[in-house]
């Protein structure tokens, strides 16, 4: 599965970084799985878009939904 | 013959004339023939001849014949068997016994006494049958492999030590074979279902079964059909009379509404006088009706939303159900979750069948086997949960009384929506039950029980119940016809009134405002299908308030959901707005309900609707009907003032159970508010994450901007906010939330 963002540069207020496309895992009931998201190199916060929220994300909930 | 004949005439309306034969050939295995000379018992049954003629189901096989055409099949390929089988009998039936056992591989012989195949056929007149079809209908006899033995009179004595099975369809006889003639008469017993004889291995049917002069072509046909299985069960050994109910000719259950249905005669043969021409069959089979019922499609919009016949909902269902982990996907998944659980297709079916039951057991199964995606019911339930926090609960006697003789239950959705209404009721039921009324606030639980979620409702129901029982056991008066239904279904031992009738005994308020004549179109709610008590009062009390009462087209037992019900807004919102659609077209008026649900939901989707309550209460019906009632972070709000001010007001008690998130100061637009109410994230969700962020300063910014966003998965929703922080709070740009769960590295907090 292919999550991706193309979301513009943003930073992690944390650790001063800006976010980087890197390996996420997702759970979703009783399902894993591993894609890119734009996360902190340095302490792991993740950034999701709406987009992605409301897109592909929602895509896959449904799928999963009806297995 | 179970010809399927109304996917045969509907193919012939098409003009589609192969496909209508190939239907026809399916299941006759003389079409040739029967399509000429079928004596059709079908069409006294026809449903058409309630308004019009019968179909000329015959003239239109007959039809078929003409302006169709199939491929010469070769069939299916033969799988030999070793088992023989003889046929006494070239007529129609053991023609048919012979061909449909050669189909199933038997080695067949057949004799007949004449010197051609055909029996009583070929006494017919060659314009009714002529001679070239008969004999190229006969020759599949042949051509099948099934030796025929012409000029041989054999009886069945002769036959029946040497072959597996035989059978005996020698026509209109006088002279019943030896072995088989039992009594003078000649008559011998033939077993109805199977026509097994009382002589092992030998069956009999056909004309013989008749009465004498009696011809029924499709009856040989029938009884050659029956017999071939017959033998074949005999041959393998297994019960010969078992699972064949549907065998035989029988009454359809089959309901079809003809009311509105225009009545047509039979199209005349005006071409050729014994046929149709193309264009008449295709006229004619326009007049079908295409049985079906469908009653429960036509009436309510989540069926006809999924436009499903009935039988296949449930083959779905049940499908969905069995279904293990990974094998397949759960297409009924959704088509479970998006009923109303209402009750009108069991009120409108003519067998009863209640497919709202259906799926209120099928939620409760999924939830209980683990497959019920949580996150589907998981606003709702969490509203109830709400509503039965120590924040909005209240269970208290009357200020200054230590018992009660009744306890006002008004429901978590009218504290939701109209916290005042509850006051002035609480007020004006105190005064005429001199005092003896104490006040429970709280959820009766049926989200629970609409999501499946069995064991979470018991337990509600539980708590209420040991909460009346601590109050010394009172009648309890309900507001909601929700709560009223569902206590008294669960807990029947409770003493329950409706608020309407006690208003109704008790006298309105004085100062009530005058309806002078309006007309209000009144919707009952769909749990008060079946009070009937409750839904005269209404009336009663609407009619006193001086207003006129419309009657909807399906009200009382026969209403419909206004589309909350089931919990069908969280799961569904295209069927959601259909359902609603539907409901409020039905008339111009305004609408009156007692469900102060109901109410919302209309007024939601723009139809001006007043609640018996804004009758009783209300000072301006304008304002009152075209008020789009509270979205849900202010129905919460609601619940907890409401209680909060009760307290104060009567009890004169103060309590305050605020948690630290919400002192953080939240600004949201119209805008937001309301692309935040049709996701169902509320304000104390924002609350929530902006409280999270800023403590722990996990967020992230973003400099084109100027916005920070973060988030936060209090329990299964994961709820994100873009945000900036001005002087009055938080100014909220953005909400949005997710299912999937993100497992984060581990982020100090």
């Amino acid at each position: 599965m292919t999550i991706q963002s193309t979301e513009p540069h943003v930073i992690c207020v944390k650790c001063q970084e800006p976010l980087k496309p890197g390996k996420a895992t997702f759970n979703y009931l009783g399902n894993t799985f591993t894609a890119d998201l734009l996360k902190c190199p340095k302490c792991g916060l993740v950034f999701v878009p709406e987009e992605l929220a409301k897109g592909r994300m929602l895509e896959v909930e449904q799928n999963l939904e009806d297995k | 013959m179970h010809v399927d004949v109304r996917a045969l005439i509907g193919a012939v309306a098409k003009g589609d004339f192969d496909k209508a034969l190939k239907i026809f050939s399916h299941t006759i295995p003389f079409p040739g023939i029967i399509g000429r000379i079928c004596d059709h018992p079908c069409q006294k049954q026809c449903k058409r001849k309630e308004v019009g003629d019968a179909l000329s189901i015959s003239a239109l096989e007959r039809a078929c014949l003409e302006y169709g055409s199939i491929s010469e099949e070769s069939g299916k390929p033969i799988r030999e068997k070793t088992q023989r089988i003889a046929v006494i009998g070239g007529g129609l039936s053991g023609l048919t016994v012979a061909l449909e056992l050669r189909k199933k591989g038997y080695r067949i012989t057949l004799y007949e006494a004449a010197d051609a195949l055909g029996g009583q056929l070929r006494t017919l007149s060659p314009d009714i049958l002529p001679s070239s079809i008969l004999l190229r209908e006969t020759d599949k006899i042949v051509k099948a492999g099934i030796s025929v033995q012409l000029n041989t009179t054999v009886t069945v004595q002769d036959l029946y030590r040497d072959f597996d099975a035989v059978y005996y369809g020698p026509g209109h006889t006088k002279v019943i074979d030896p072995l088989l003639r039992r009594n003078a008469t000649g008559s011998f017993h033939i077993d109805h279902v199977s026509y097994h004889t009382e002589i092992e291995g030998v069956f009999a049917g056909g004309s013989l079964r008749l009465s004498p002069g009696c011809i029924s072509p499709i009856s040989s046909v029938a009884d050659g059909y029956r017999t071939a299985t017959s033998i074949d069960r005999y041959v393998k050994k297994v019960s010969l009379t078992a699972s064949r109910d549907h065998e035989a000719p029988y009454a359809t259950e089959l309901y079809t509404n003809i009311e509105g249905i225009e009545p047509l005669p039979a199209v005349p043969m005006r071409i050729f006088k014994d046929r149709y021409s193309r264009d008449e069959a295709i006229g004619e089979a326009g007049r079908c009706l295409q049985c079906e019922c469908m009653e429960c499609v036509k009436h309510c919009g989540y069926l006809a939303y999924f436009d499903q016949y009935p039988g296949k909902c449930l083959r779905s269902i049940s499908k969905n159900l069995i279904l293990h982990r990974g094998f397949g996907m759960r297409l009924a998944t959704k088509f479970i979750n998006a009923c109303r659980l209402c009750g009108l297709c069991r009120e409108v079916c003519p067998t009863d069948l209640d497919l709202g039951f259906v799926n209120r057991e099928a939620r409760r199964i999924m939830v209980d086997s683990g497959n019920m995606p949580e996150a589907f019911h998981y606003f709702p339930i969490r509203d109830m949960l709400f509503s039965n926090s120590e924040k909005c609960t209240l269970t208290r006697h009357a200020p200054n009384m230590e018992s009660s003789r009744f306890l006002f239950f008004p429901g978590c959705q009218l504290t939701a929506s109209r916290p005042d209404y509850v006051e002035k009721t609480y007020d004006y039921l105190r005064s005429k039950l001199h005092e003896e009324v104490g006040l429970m606030l709280r959820c009766c639980g049926v989200p629970a029980e609409w999501a499946g979620r069995q064991e979470c409702f018991l337990e509600e129901i539980h708590k209420f119940s040991m909460l009346w029982k601590n109050m010394g056991c009172p009648t309890v008066v309900t507001a909601c016809p929700t709560c009223h239904h569902v206590l008294k279904e669960n807990l029947s031992d409770i003493p329950i009134e409706s608020l309407w009738e006690i208003f109704e005994r008790t006298g309105l308020p004085p100062d009530a405002q005058r309806g002078g004549g309006h007309v209000l179109a009144i919707h009952d709610s769909c749990s008060a299908r079946y009070e009937t008590s409750i839904q005269d009062s209404v009336r009663r009390l609407i009619t006193q308030l001086g207003y006129v009462i419309e009657e909807l087209p399906l009200n009382r037992t026969k209403t419909e959901c206004c589309g909350y019900g089931g919990l069908l807004y969280h799961i569904n919102r295209e069927v959601t707005q259909r359902v609603i659609t539907d409901r409020i077209s039905l008339s111009s008026a305004d609408y009156v309900s007692y469900c102060s649900n109901c109410r919302d939901f209309f007024a939601r989707y723009g139809k001006p609707s007043l609640h018996l309550f804004d009758l009783i209460f209300g000072k301006n019906m304008r304002d009152e009907a075209f008020h789009r009632g509270p979205g849900y972070s202010v129905r919460n709000d609601n619940r907890i003032r409401l209680k909060a001010s009760l307290l104060k007001r009567l009890w004169g008690a103060t309590e305050t159970m605020r948690e630290e998130f919400e002192t953080t100061a939240v600004l949201i637009s119209p805008q937001m508010e309301k692309k935040m109410e049709d996701q169902c994230i509320l304000v104390e969700d924002v609350q929530r994450v902006i409280h999270h962020a800023e403590r722990t300063g996990n967020k992230v910014f973003n400099p084109d901007n100027g916005h920070f966003m973060a988030h936060l998965r209090p329990e299964i929703i994961t709820y994100w906010v873009e945000y900036t922080s001005e002087p009055e709070g938080y100014r909220i740009h953005n909400a949005y939330s997710h299912r999937l769960q993100i497992i984060e590295d581990e982020i100090p907090s």
